[in-house]
């Protein structure tokens, strides 16, 4: 016999199977992930892999695409299509890692300012003004001139500037959930506070993360996209989307060799518009009144 | 005769925009073992926030400013937090909310949260905890308890979850038992059912009811003893039959009145003049005598202190002498 589950998940789950978007966004993120695992053995060549013109010592820079190169090569003679397969892999983890720091530290302020009030709530508000003033583009110039530049900078600037929406987000629900009847009753029961917080508190609000982590993967790509694009982000050689699009500043390359540019943009485009149909998907999903 | 529940002189205090005010003043009762105890009074009398005090469920803007309040002889305003989370609150004491359909955790499972109920207090494994679970979930009338079990709390009507939440409160056999309106929510039948199941449950477990309400009709069907409050005060107190049979202070008079009967002809219900007046401007002297037909001039002036009068202790100027002056 089909036991048919009811929770609120199970309800979730079934409003969000019947959105169409949600689908189309979900299986597009899906096969980009599928890309990056596997781009060690869908990539023809490796990322950093240099060609010549052949007889000569001289790169064969800006080939347009062939049946040797699907998507042409870049300005030191790599095959832009591994590149752009490996540099998903990249891309990928730096929105992920990145999100799940700024999540696991918005979370954690959010429930602890929300929870306890007062003067916690005060102090952990006036960080987050702090640290939404911060001008992101120029922390992570100078973090860039002054350390060697890693992945893992890019990863925890990211993750250490996008905590404040979640953070926020998180507080007012526990403004809210911590009014309603099931809290008091839970303390009434001489539940522990670390109890409720977890217990009771943050189930019930884990609907709007899920939510705020979708749309927070989306802008995080974006934002290491602009970072790389703008050479502050992931370095040289190691390939990602972002850096990838570097080359599109060159005028010339612009104009004339689409093939170096479009990818890159396009795959960028593609995933973050697919994350975000993930995220409007859970946001009806979760939302009661549909 | 043993007091489970000893109330003594509590105040307490919310901070407003407007200045800071006593919901409930010097309030004192108690509890015996195995007694239904009533407090009855309208919105705003303090009935409410006396038993979330009880339960250390003040909002953050109040604070208890003064008494004692002993759980099976023990003073727990004066006991470090955690020792009241863990050895009073859902062990000694426990309560039922007026709300069945938002007092439950919507995302857990019914039996999940009756046993969260027992282990947090008794060390037990599972299987000994989900056995207790079920067959509270069958005292308390739910039918296919297995089945209910699994299920989630918007699974359930209303009268059920009230069932739910009484299992939870009853599960680790507390003393004492606050049941705050808790059949208010419900319709008629339900309500009749609910409060049959306390009182057979009462002598089950062994347990005292605190019982706060507005419904007199409900005090005369299950209370032992009454609390009449009126802002913030205990006006009157005594066994619930001397309350009906002669009530003492004109409040009391006046909401025995106002108790619509089979043999009534008029056709207008009786009222109470006026009504109660915002915590942030109550009257001097008695806070009722605005409204009281046999106010004197002194009731303006100064509060009237208890007086015992027979089995009833009423606060009024009228019993000053222990029984009642017509002067």
């Amino acid at each position: 016999m089909l036991v048919k589950k009811n929770s609120f998940y199970d309800y979730a789950y079934r409003r969000f199977r019947r959105n169409k978007l949600a689908i189309i966004g979900t299986a597009l993120t899906i096969i980009f992930l599928f890309m990056a695992l596997f781009a060690p053995i869908l990539a023809p060549y490796g990322p950093s892999e240099f060609f010549f013109v052949e007889g000569q010592n001289v790169y064969n820079k800006y080939a347009s695409p062939s049946i040797e190169h699907l998507l042409g090569t870049d300005s030191l003679g790599r095959d832009v299509f591994s590149r752009l397969l490996y540099g998903a892999r990249v891309t990928m983890m730096v929105a992920l890692l990145s999100v799940i720091i700024s999540t696991v530290i918005g979370t954690f302020i959010g429930l602890v300012s929300g929870y306890y009030g007062k003067f916690v709530d005060a102090v952990f508000m006036r960080i987050v003004d702090i640290v939404i003033s911060f001008p992101v583009l120029f922390l992570l110039i100078s973090i860039s001139t002054i350390m060697e530049p890693s992945i893992w900078i890019v990863i925890f600037a990211i993750g250490f500037v996008s905590w404040t929406k979640t953070a926020r987000l998180v507080r007012g629900e526990v403004l809210r959930v911590k009014e309603l009847d099931y809290i008091s009753a839970a303390n009434a029961s001489g539940s522990s506070s670390l109890k409720i917080i977890f217990k009771h508190i943050l189930p019930n609000i884990l609907a709007p993360i899920m939510v705020q982590v979708t749309i927070g993967t989306a802008q995080a790509i974006l934002m290491e996209a602009s970072l790389s694009f703008l050479g502050v982000g992931v370095q040289q050689p190691t390939p990602s989307w972002g850096n990838m699009l570097m080359d599109a500043q060159k005028l010339l390359v612009l104009r004339d060799m689409p093939w170096v540019w479009i990818p890159p943009g396009m795959v960028t485009l593609l995933l973050v518009l697919a994350i975000y149909f993930v995220g409007d998907g859970l946001r009806d999903a979760f939302d009661p009144k549909q | 005769m043993k007091t489970v529940l000893e109330v003594k002189d509590l105040s307490v205090r919310f901070k407003t925009e407007e200045g800071s005010f006593h919901a409930i003043e010097k309030v004192s009762f108690d509890v015996q073992e195995q007694k239904t105890l009533a407090i009855v009074g309208e919105s705003g009398s303090g009935k409410s926030v006396t038993s979330l005090a009880i339960m250390q469920l003040i909002a953050e803007n109040g604070s208890i400013t003064g008494g004692e309040i002993f759980i099976d002889g023990e003073d727990i305003l004066k006991m470090p937090r955690k020792q009241v989370q863990h050895s009073i609150l859902g062990k000694k004491i426990s309560m039922i909310f007026q709300e069945p359909m938002t007092a439950l955790n919507p995302i857990l499972k019914i039996g999940d949260q009756i046993m969260e109920s027992i282990l947090e207090h008794q060390k037990m494994d599972k299987s000994e905890a989900r056995r207790i679970a079920l067959q509270t979930l069958k005292q308390v009338g739910i039918p296919s308890p297995e089945q209910r079990f699994k299920q989630y709390p918007h699974e359930l009507s209303g009268g059920m979850r009230q069932r739910v939440m009484i299992a939870m409160g009853l599960v680790t056999k507390p003393k004492i038992m606050i049941a705050d309106e808790p059949t208010t929510a419900l319709d008629v039948t339900i309500e009749a059912q609910i409060l049959n199941l306390l009182e057979e449950l009462k002598s089950t477990y062994r347990t005292s009811i605190l019982f706060v309400t507005h419904d007199l009709n409900i005090v005369a069907d299950i209370a032992d003893d009454v609390i009449v409050m009126y802002c913030g005060q205990i006006v009157e107190k005594g066994p619930v039959v001397d309350i009906f049979e002669s009530p003492k202070h004109p409040y009391t008079k006046g909401l025995l009145a106002t108790m619509p009967s089979l043999e009534m002809d008029e056709k207008i219900l009786p009222t109470i003049p006026g009504s109660v007046p915002n915590i942030t401007r109550r009257p001097s002297g008695c806070y009722f005598h605005p409204r009281c037909a046999s106010a004197m001039p002194k009731c303006a002036e100064q509060a009237p202190g208890e007086t015992l009068v027979g089995n009833q202790r009423v606060r009024c100027f009228l019993y000053e002498d222990g029984e009642e002056n017509n002067g």
